[in-house]
């Protein structure tokens, strides 16, 4: 061969070798910046029938179980249209599915369809008949059987959004839910034998519409979103017959239908780039006039419930100074019960009830100041106002005591500092008070001063104090480590009875490790502790007089929960084509109730415990550039010593299984395939 | 000699797409090939990865260049890397948060997004790449099954509510902290998607709603002075077990004083019946209002 020749065939190995590695270039260019589509599709089993591990994902059964997820998303780019499809549970009770066509920057539309199950953890074993139907009869079957409590949420969504020329859009939504299953449910009664409660099946059957339009606006200055909403609740079932005792508690009245529309229009405007504006009013009309399911005395065939709500709110924020900014913020909100009052019930007035309908008004105004001034060395500082008042109606004749007002200042302050790039932390105090108008008492039949030793929760003079503080440090580049506490403290003043103070403490310390460029590990830990302290007294007089005697004690009950909870993670790549990982999590929860003093005819109740542990690993072995082989292993384990229901028998010989051991071996195995 | 040098100018040229001339071409956005020529697909962080996301659909005429977010950054590219870029988004970079939430916030300060700047998110310098990832494809803040533990990296008391014997199913992945609140403010209160708490629950739980000829008036004033949406360790997200939970409200006339415990004397005395099972709902079955307009006097405690 010449040298020419030769020279020749170099050129044209070279000009090959080039055109390899240009187009090798391109494929991991076009491999890193297209986007991925993936399907799996595998089996799992589990191992043992539950009520907790599946409890929301329908894994429930020992058995298999198709396992299929989805992720299909192609681009065209010469026009930037999406067609998204994708799944997850698509085997199970649990699956979601969801299709979006968009042409980006122009229009676009989706449907959704998505199922939520949940299983009661409880199995009622009962003779209930009928438990699915609006006519159940107690003790209509002669052996009782197992009931699986369940319910199924599958809701279906479509929406469409387009944009419209300069820099306007609009967009439709309408979502339809279906729920169905039955909840625990019961009755009162009495016999011979005096009052004694049922069991019953709440039988679920509702169907929840809602759909939303609204056309929006956005420049640099302004933005603006116009909505309606509108709402739409159906009980296919409103009605509850029950028979089979003595109980005359039938027909029972199950949620009625209502339904609601809301104009809304909610904006913003950039005053300058350090000054903004935001906004918001909204109308909302709601309205219940389903039919009655028993008759009415007044001639009404339904209550004419109506609400109307009007929402506003109106806020600022302003960098005043390069170190100073302000913060304010408004809002008012009236929900008007403007429901017809008629006096459904035709009795003669007792000390709790007058007969009528007690239509429930609130008028809620919420004020916020805040000022964030920039210190040097790195430190922020934080101080902020907050207002709140809440004004009431009520009937004149009440079952506790009422405050038609309450008022709550809060004042804030925070000191932030990011003391380098490694460590960071806040400190934060908060003191709020509250009080409120003079109460509006009890009374009993004839006008006189009835039984007024509670302050209800929500209407009761409260000082609160909360001290949080945070600490982040990234110790080196491959460690990160954050702390949190926080210290609360609430006292209830005024009443003997009723909630007298409480506390809440919580600590978590988190850790995030990169152990090498293959292994990164995680860990938290975390406690809570809340106590409160509640005092009453058994068998006090219409007039509020407690006996205070062994047989009828003034009681006090410290209940307390405490809570602690570790998690630990692992994600590795130990070779290119396998990926590895497992997460450990346990948690403890303790109920505690130290009473006393107690009736004599009482046991204390003992503390619970809920336990549960679950561990998961997780393997992924790449087949080829497109097939993967993923493993997976769950170990889930529930445990309690809850005495709830294992002590408890329906007066109709109904009793509850509380599972409260539960352990379940989930195995999985998918292929996974990129399309 | 001659023939390798015109070997090595014929096999460059081959190599590249546009003549040299036209300085490096763009891989995915536009004007990115300043970047992308060190920045490329051999790059330990996967910046070509945006391509995959909207923010990489050229066909979209909106959406940014490189310097759209990460400025200029001409220090940075004449010094061959040796300077940073003008904006950096990393957890530790010099950047100041509002800077870098400005350049976000120059496209996505609509929608959903419009009360930002009154958030507390804002005002405490949460940055939007915080919780948000943008050179991928899979933003775990804006998956459901994922969302929820970028949520928790701060909000490590929620994390141990969740994990709670009653609980919404969030770490099934069925439903995430955005179906309740918007990270990105909201005109409402504790950031929620809707303008309160009982406008937020009634989302999923209308049948709550009413009004009912009998109503109960903490009901509707707010779900969450008896239910902690966060989880429990009572059944049904409640802050405390009956009768407790009741007492804290009711006076102790009649049985309503009745010591919680086990034992008892049965019917509505202290005890076990009042205590066990449904405690106090399992007479007071309607315990969120009845609109049973029966002419009886029993009517009004939510029993019928």
């Amino acid at each position: 061969m010449s040298a020419r020749s030769a020279a020749r065939l170099g050129l044209l190995a070279l000009a090959a070798c080039a055109r390899l590695w240009a187009a090798e270039e391109d494929e991991e260019i076009r491999a890193q910046k297209t986007p991925e589509a993936t399907l799996g599709a595998g089996i799992g089993y589990v191992s043992d029938n539950n009520t907790r591990f599946g409890q929301y994902t329908g894994l429930t059964k020992q058995g298999l179980y198709p396992l299929i997820d989805l992720d299909l998303r192609k681009r065209d780019e010469a026009s930037g249209t999406w067609i998204n499809l994708q799944g997850r549970n698509l085997g199970l009770e649990s699956n979601e599915l969801r299709f979006d066509h968009e042409r980006q920057g122009k229009w676009g539309y989706f449907i959704d369809y998505n199922q939520t199950p949940r299983y009661s953890p409880y199995t009622p074993v009962t003779r209930l008949a009928n438990p699915d139907s609006t006519s159940q009869v107690v003790n209509g079957v002669a052996v009782p059987s197992e009931l699986e409590m369940k319910t199924l949420r599958k809701a279906l969504s479509a929406g469409f959004e387009g944009r419209l020329t300069g820099n306007w859009n609009f967009g439709v939504r309408f979502s339809s839910e279906d729920k169905d299953g039955r909840r625990l449910f019961g009755r009162s009664g009495s016999g011979a034998t005096g009052s004694f409660q049922e069991f019953l099946v709440d039988p679920i059957d509702y169907t929840t519409r809602i759909w939303e339009a609204n056309a929006s606006y956005a420049d640099k200055k302004l933005q603006l979103v116009a909505a309606y909403t509108g709402t739409n609740f159906e009980n296919h079932k409103p009605r509850l017959d029950v028979s089979g005792t003595t109980s005359t508690f039938s027909p029972i009245a199950l949620p009625p239908d209502n339904q609601s529309h809301q104009l809304a229009l909610t904006g913003g405007y950039n005053f300058s780039s350090t000054t903004r504006s935001t906004f918001k009013a909204a109308y909302t009309y709601q309205t219940q006039d389903a039919t009655f399911i028993d008759t009415s005395t007044v001639g009404r065939t339904d209550l004419g419930g109506k609400v109307t709500t009007l929402f506003l709110q109106g806020g600022a924020t302003s960098r005043l100074t390069r170190d100073l900014t302000l913060l304010g913020n408004l809002r008012y909100e009236n929900r008007d019960d403007k429901t017809p009052v008629y006096d459904y019930f035709n009795i003669t007035t007792t000390n709790t009830a007058t007969g009528e309908n007690e239509p429930r008004s609130i008028k809620t105004t919420n004020g916020k100041l805040e000022a964030i001034y920039r210190l040097a060395n790195g430190y922020t500082a934080t101080g902020g106002l907050d207002y709140e008042t809440k004004v009431r109606n009520t009937s004149s004749v009440r079952v506790v005591s009422f405050r038609d007002k309450t008022e709550e200042t809060t004042l804030r302050a925070e000191l932030r500092r990011l003391m380098s790039q490694t460590l960071n932390g806040s400190i934060a105090f908060l003191h709020s008070s509250r009080g409120g108008s003079d109460w509006q008492t009890t009374t009993v039949v004839g006008g006189g001063l009835g039984s007024n030793l509670v302050q209800p929760i929500h209407l009761a003079d409260r000082e609160r104090n909360l001290l949080r503080g945070k600490l982040g440090w990234a110790a080196s580049e491959r460690v990160d480590v954050n702390f949190v506490a926080d210290l609360a403290k609430d006292e209830y003043g005024g009443r003997a009875l009723g909630l007298q103070d409480g506390k809440a403490t919580h600590f978590a310390v988190d850790a995030g490790f990169r152990a090498t460029d293959v292994w990164t590990a995680t860990a938290w830990l975390s406690t809570d502790d809340n106590k409160m302290t509640l005092n009453s007294c058994e068998a006090a007089s219409g007039t509020g007089v407690c006996p205070g005697t062994a047989a009828d004690p003034i009681w006090q009950a410290k209940l307390r929960n405490t809570g602690i909870a570790f998690g630990a993670g692992l994600r590795g790549k130990p070779r290119e084509r396998l990926e590895l990982g497992g997460d450990l999590q346990w948690m403890s929860d303790t109920a505690k109730y130290d009473q006393g003093p107690l009736d004599p005819n009482v046991q204390p109740l003992p503390d619970v415990t809920f336990k549960r542990t679950t561990f998961k690993l997780y393997a992924k072995q790449a087949v080829d550039k497109k097939m993967s082989l993923r493993a997976q292993y769950v170990f889930d384990r529930f445990q309690s010593d809850d005495w709830n229901w294992a002590n408890y028998t329906y007066g109709d010989g109904t009793v509850v299984l509380p599972n409260n051991s539960q352990k379940v071996h989930f195995i999985a195995l998918q292929l996974m395939y990129s399309l | 000699m001659r023939a390798l040098l015109v070997l090595l100018w014929v096999a460059n040229a081959l190599a590249q797409d546009k003549p040299a001339a036209d300085g490096p071409k763009d891989l995915v956005l536009r004007g990115d090939g300043a970047c992308t020529r060190c920045h490329n697909e051999g790059d330990n962080y996967p910046v070509l990865a945006i391509g995959k996301t909207k923010h990489g659909t050229m066909a979209d005429g909106r959406t940014p260049s490189c310097t759209s977010c990460h400025g200029a950054s001409e220090a940075h590219i004449k010094a061959k890397g040796n300077e940073k870029p003008d904006v950096l988004f990393s957890k530790k970079a010099a950047t100041p948060v509002q800077v870098r939430n400005a350049t976000c916030l120059n496209c996505h300060e609509s929608g959903k997004r419009i009360h930002w700047a009154m958030s507390v998110h804002a005002t405490r310098d949460i940055a939007c790449t915080s919780c948000h990832e943008v050179h991928t494809q899979h933003d775990r803040v804006r998956a459901k099954a994922d969302q929820p533990d970028v949520c928790f990296s701060c909000h490590t008391e929620i994390r141990m509510m969740v994990n709670r014997q009653s609980h919404h199913p969030v770490r099934e992945g069925k439903v995430a902290c955005s179906d309740c609140h918007n990270a990105h403010g909201s005109a409402g209160e504790k950031m929620l998607v809707k303008d309160s708490i009982n406008e937020t629950c009634y989302s999923c739980h209308m049948e709550k709603r009413g009004p009912f000829v009998r109503t109960h008036q903490p009901v509707q004033e707010n779900c969450a002075l008896c239910h902690n949406p966060h989880g429990s360790v009572q059944d049904n997200l409640l802050k405390a077990r009956g009768p407790f939970l009741c007492q804290e409200c009711h006076e102790p006339t009649s049985h309503r004083g009745g010591t919680a415990g086990l034992g008892g004397l049965g019917g509505t005395s202290p005890g076990a019946s009042i205590t066990l099972a449904r405690s106090c709902l399992n007479c007071h079955t309607n315990i969120h209002g009845t609109n049973n307009p029966r002419d009886v006097s029993n009517e009004r405690t939510f029993r019928r």
